[in-house]
């Protein structure tokens, strides 16, 4: 059963992400501040990471996707806004922002799910050869 | 000529413009200049035919040769002039010409009459011109200098020290009047000084509302942006508890918490719709608040033929659903390519055609084509859709205006759509008009077209702020 970190602050898209995922086989831990979600990851070592760009700053989700990545968190991170498109962030997943995805809020659960899907299955067959 | 920076440039005229058009300045006076030499050179010569008088015509030709060779320097030393406030800048520029060409003028004064000279008069139009870009103070000094050469000239000729020449064979009236003399010498530095006062205030006075007209629009320009800025994050905090709303209400929908009584179905259906409406205006806000809020444009080459095909393949799904026949034509025989910046231009045309579109009853048609013409490319979007009443196709740009027609359907609309297209396309250097009915009228579907115009290569653009996130 694939384990999925929703990091957010607004603990309503955390309950709501929750509900869809674990009624869809998913086991979901979740953190709503920096400090937690640092602590979320190292201990629970989650398969991927659904993060939410704006927190109590504007650009927590890329400190903490930074974090990740250079403490040597190699799973794949979907990264939610809601302002990409509209505020020229217009950062595909490239090397400055080390993730997989952007997806703008709100996600239809459906593309959420099948994102998640998605780079599981990507993730997996990278470290499976063959797969 | 050792004139300090402080005192040619005073505060009053630090501001880019200024530098400009004393550039422009400058360069008049030395293409007027040439023509004084020309004039001046043709009195020497003709004056004794045509006007049978008697004038020194070798010393006044050498006088106008004199000016014609300080200003060939005067002209190669132009191009070297910066538009900015440098070590040696336009107002230094300006002070040589002035000086010169005062110094000559005296001369020719006192080969043609000294202060009987019909030419004195030149003294006065000198000192206009010095005084509209000089500091007063400046041209005080010169005025003074100039006063005192020609009182001591004057004084000297009276007293037979110096010859005194005379351009008629007339009794001269240096010798018959002196009192007449001193009145004329009175009058003239009156005048000078007069002008001098008169023509500074009044540029010094235009040039300091043209800087606070400068300034004034600039700092519009910044408490537009902060508006901008202040709409984003309120818009932005307006934004996630909708979502949050919407992602419960889907699941919801999907029946994540079992099944749903059919009378509820509906209201539920008619929340999300309504919601995703909201989030709809929301992401249009945005969009419109970064299009103003970005000085500067990203540009580069971009492929003109591509995005119109992305932007159909994003929709191909709502046009074959309502069965509306989308077609585009292009004069040119490979794929257009212009200077633009991709995001922008995309986002123009998408609003363009989702607006055709939307406005369209199911069968119809919409085209675009693109005909490239010179330095430009021509974008028409037509459609046979609901059209336009002629009464509100001037106000069809402005935030938030619906057409009394589109706001009877029950299409969703948020008025903002035109304003962002308009925005992007001037800020593109473009420019854009409707035409209602468009030629794919028919009976009953008047239908609109809208023709954008773009620079195929862009002005040089001064790199602007561009948005930060």
């Amino acid at each position: 059963m694939p384990k999925v970190a929703i990091i957010d602050d607004d603990p309503d898209i955390v309950e709501a992400n929750s509900i869809l995922l674990e009624s869809n086989g998913f086991t979901v831990v979740s953190a709503g501040t920096v400090d937690d979600a640092v602590e979320l990851v190292n201990r629970e070592s989650p398969d991927i990471i659904v993060l939410d760009v704006m927190m109590q700053e504007p650009d927590d989700g890329f400190y903490l996707a930074n974090k990740f990545r250079r403490s040597g968190v190699t799973v794949p991170i979907i990264m939610l806004t809601s302002v990409s498109k509209a505020i020229g962030f217009n950062f595909g997943a490239s090397e400055l922002v080390p993730i997989e995805e952007f997806l703008e809020k709100p996600v239809p659960p459906a593309v959420l799910l099948d994102r998640i899907k998605f780079h599981l299955a990507q993730a997996k067959g990278g470290s499976h050869a063959g797969h | 000529m050792r004139a300090k920076p402080f005192v040619l440039t005073p505060q009053w005229i630090m501001f880019d413009e200024f530098w400009i058009s004393l550039k422009r300045r400058n360069r008049w006076l030395v293409y007027l200049r040439y023509g004084a030499a020309a004039m001046l050179a043709g009195f020497a010569a003709g004056a004794p035919l045509a006007l049978h008088l008697r004038v020194e015509t070798v010393p006044i030709l050498m006088i106008a040769a004199a000016i014609l060779a300080y200003n060939l320097v005067l002209h190669r030393l132009l191009q070297t002039i910066p538009t900015t406030h440098a070590r040696f800048h336009g107002l230094h520029f300006a002070l040589i010409q002035i000086s010169l060409d005062i110094v000559a003028l005296l001369v020719f004064l006192y080969l043609s009459g000294g202060i009987e000279s019909p030419f004195f008069v030149l003294l006065i139009f000198h000192v206009i011109i010095g005084s509209l870009i000089l500091p007063r103070a400046i041209v005080s000094t010169i005025i003074t200098i100039a006063v005192a050469v020609m009182g001591t000239g004057t004084f000297m000729e009276f007293r037979g020290i110096i010859p005194h020449y005379t351009i008629g064979d007339f009794p001269h009236l240096l010798s018959s009047h002196p009192n007449y003399l001193v009145l004329s010498f009175v009058v003239m530095v009156f005048a000078l000084y007069m002008s001098n006062y008169l023509a500074n205030s009044i540029s010094k006075e235009l040039y300091q509302r043209e800087r606070a007209l400068t300034q004034a629009y600039k700092d519009l320009e910044d408490a537009e942006k902060a508006k901008s800025r202040y709409v984003m994050s309120v818009v932005h905090d307006l934004k996630t508890p909708i979502a949050a709303a919407i992602t419960y209400l889907t699941l919801i929908l999907d029946k994540t918490f079992g099944p749903l009584k059919p009378e509820i179905e509906r209201p539920l259906e008619r929340s999300k719709h309504r919601l995703a409406g909201a989030i709809k205006l929301i992401n249009d806000i945005l969009e419109l608040s970064q299009v103003r809020l970005s000085g500067g444009l990203t540009t580069e080459k971009v492929n003109l033929t591509e995005i119109i095909h992305e932007i159909y393949d994003e929709m191909r799904i709502m046009f074959t659903s309502k069965n509306i026949r989308f077609t585009t034509w292009t004069n040119a025989a490979e794929d257009v390519y212009i200077e633009a910046d991709p995001k922008l231009l995309k986002l123009a045309l998408a609003n363009l055609i989702s607006n055709a579109h939307k406005y369209t009853d199911p069968e119809g048609n919409v085209e675009v084509h693109i005909k490239v013409k010179g330095d430009f490319v021509f974008i028409e979007v037509a459609d046979d859709g609901i059209g336009i009443p002629e009464q509100e196709q001037s106000r069809i740009f402005e935030d938030f205006f619906r057409t009394s027609i589109s706001k009877k359907r029950t299409t969703e609309g948020t008025g903002l759509g035109l304003t962002i297209v308009r925005q992007i396309i001037q800020q593109m250097h473009g420019s854009i008009r409707l035409e209602s009915p468009s030629r794919l009228a028919r009976e009953g579907r008047p239908g609109t077209a809208f023709f954008v115009t773009l620079p195929r290569i862009l002005p040089d653009i001064s790199p602007g702020e561009t948005a930060k996130a």
